[in-house]
């Protein structure tokens, strides 16, 4: 296998794995706590519970009807540069960071926490599990207009904004694509882009990007490569979701590489971060 | 041509809604910032999407009824009336339904000309009763429907309303688009609480019910 290039300035701002679980509607309890941050503690010595409100609306003849609110207990574990976060909530076990430094860094911290949490929660299985990665493309100067993208992204990112040659008098107010691929029945990846300003991802709150960007215009490539079933529940086996993991991990790089060109490559990415 | 037909969890992305532009179409969860957002966003969006389809539903319904009325005003009105009559109304409801007196009502049957407004009406009360009779399932004696009171006390009925040129009303209360005979009545008089009786009937020591003053 080649290793694939790491970026000295890649725009990923966030990477996430979520493993969505059956909803047992059992509460994330102390010895929960305990437990997994004895497991933990190496990689995620901080930690925090966050009261998570859970709000049900029904539709009824006359509407909606009133909500429901439920309280939820969360359970949030961090390093210590609060860069990579873990959440844990009695439906789901979130794993996220700002600072990737790639799939073999990250593959094994997201195993570890499987184990962690199979050790300790003991799920009843699986529901979904899905990788997103979401990168904020910037120019050093520009990105404000859409000419400004050219030679730098695949001329496809940008051809919704060929529209507007047809919308006389009309400007340009950005696009925002979303387009799905499917693997097979229950693969399938979400893709999300588009022009956007400022930061799509807010980064003072956790987890924290080792350098903030200047807010200013960008564009955003979210990826979201999922597998979900809505029939049989697999057992919660921690290799398993790893080696599905490493399925869903195979398309995106292709995916990001198709959307750049070389040149934002020599010129942004494999540039040091200023 | 291909269908989309998204799975409604896949539309809550991986980790929940990370993205904070505001092109970003709205997503998911995770942190409670996002998830404040998410429910005050979707519980705007309810409420927006059920204004929007109690609206619509409104203007197809009266759509409907105004077809229905303009066929019948073409009729001859003694036919009209006859059909109404058919539905099991007396000739007293009908004249208070129409707004005009039982020997004006007597005069029509007969074939005495009627200015249009009052074909207008007679057609329009036909339509309505055939738009809740197709309609509206549980109403399966409509005449006897118009006469039931939305709340014992005061006893306003589907009737009085109508008479009071309240269509919508009794078209949403029957069709259950306001099923709280209170909000009904709400709409119609915001005083309508203080118009009840002095009197109320409750059930006496003997066991049988008697009249006696509220208190």
């Amino acid at each position: 296998v080649v290793p694939q290039e790491v970026y000295l300035n890649a725009p990923i701002v966030l990477t996430a794995c979520e493993v969505r679980l059956p909803p047992s509607g059992l509460p994330v309890l102390d010895e929960h706590i305990t437990g997994l941050r004895e497991r933990l503690d190496d990689v995620l010595p901080v930690f925090r519970t966050l009261s998570n409100q859970q709000v049900s609306v029904g539709f009824g003849p006359a509407g909606p009807e009133p909500p429901s609110v439920t309280q939820q207990r969360v359970l949030q574990l961090t390093d210590r540069a609060q860069s990579l976060v873990v959440q844990v909530a009695p439906d789901s076990l979130v794993i996220k960071t700002a600072a990737y430094k790639g799939w073999e860094a990250f593959r094994p911290v997201i195993g570890q926490v499987l184990r962690a949490a199979r050790d300790v929660l003991g799920p009843d299985g699986y529901l979904r599990v899905g990788l997103r990665y979401i990168d904020e493309i910037r120019l050093s100067a520009g990105g404000g207009n859409v000419e400004d993208w050219a030679g730098y992204l695949n001329p496809i990112l940008l051809a919704p904004d060929g529209l507007r040659v047809a919308a006389e008098g009309l400007a340009s107010g950005g696009w925002h694509v979303v387009t799905r691929f499917t693997a097979n029945d229950q693969h399938d990846l979400v893709l999300r882009y588009g022009p956007g300003e400022g930061h799509a991802i807010n980064p003072k709150e956790p987890p924290l990007p080792p350098r903030i960007a200047s807010p200013g215009p960008f564009f955003l490539f979210d990826i979201d490569s999922f597998w979900e079933t809505d029939t049989e529940i697999p057992e919660f086996d921690p290799d398993g979701i790893s080696s599905l993991c490493d399925r869903l991990h195979q398309p995106i790089r292709a995916l990001f590489d198709y959307a750049v060109t070389d040149r934002l490559r020599d010129e942004v990415l494999r540039r040091e971060p200023t | 041509m291909t269908e989309h037909v998204w799975k409604t969890e896949s539309s809550r992305p991986t980790g929940g809604q990370l993205i904070t532009m505001e092109t970003a179409p709205t997503q998911t969860r995770t942190d409670l910032t996002e998830l404040r957002e998410d429910f005050a966003s979707l519980r705007d969006q309810t409420r927006l999407l059920h204004h929007d389809t109690t609206n619509g539903h409104q203007r197809v319904r009266r759509a409907d009824i105004d077809q229905r009325a303009a066929e019948h005003g073409r009729r001859p009105l003694p036919e009209v009336l006859e059909d109404i009559s058919a539905y099991g109304f007396s000739w007293r409801e009908i004249a208070r339904a129409l707004g005009v007196s039982v020997p004006a009502l007597r005069k029509w049957r007969l074939g005495e000309p009627a200015t249009p407004k009052n074909r207008t009406r007679a057609g329009r009360l036909l339509a309505v009763c055939e738009y809740l009779t197709q309609n509206v399932p549980i109403i399966d004696d409509v005449a006897s429907w118009f006469e039931l009171p939305l709340v014992p006390d005061p006893a306003v009925t589907p009737l009085d309303l109508y008479a009071d040129d309240r269509e919508d009303l009794v078209l949403d209360y029957g069709e259950q688009q306001e099923p709280d005979p209170a909000a009904v009545l709400d709409r119609y008089d915001p005083d309508w609480r203080d118009r009840r009786s002095n009197f109320e009937v409750i059930v006496a020591d003997d066991g049988l019910p008697t009249i006696q003053r509220r208190p």
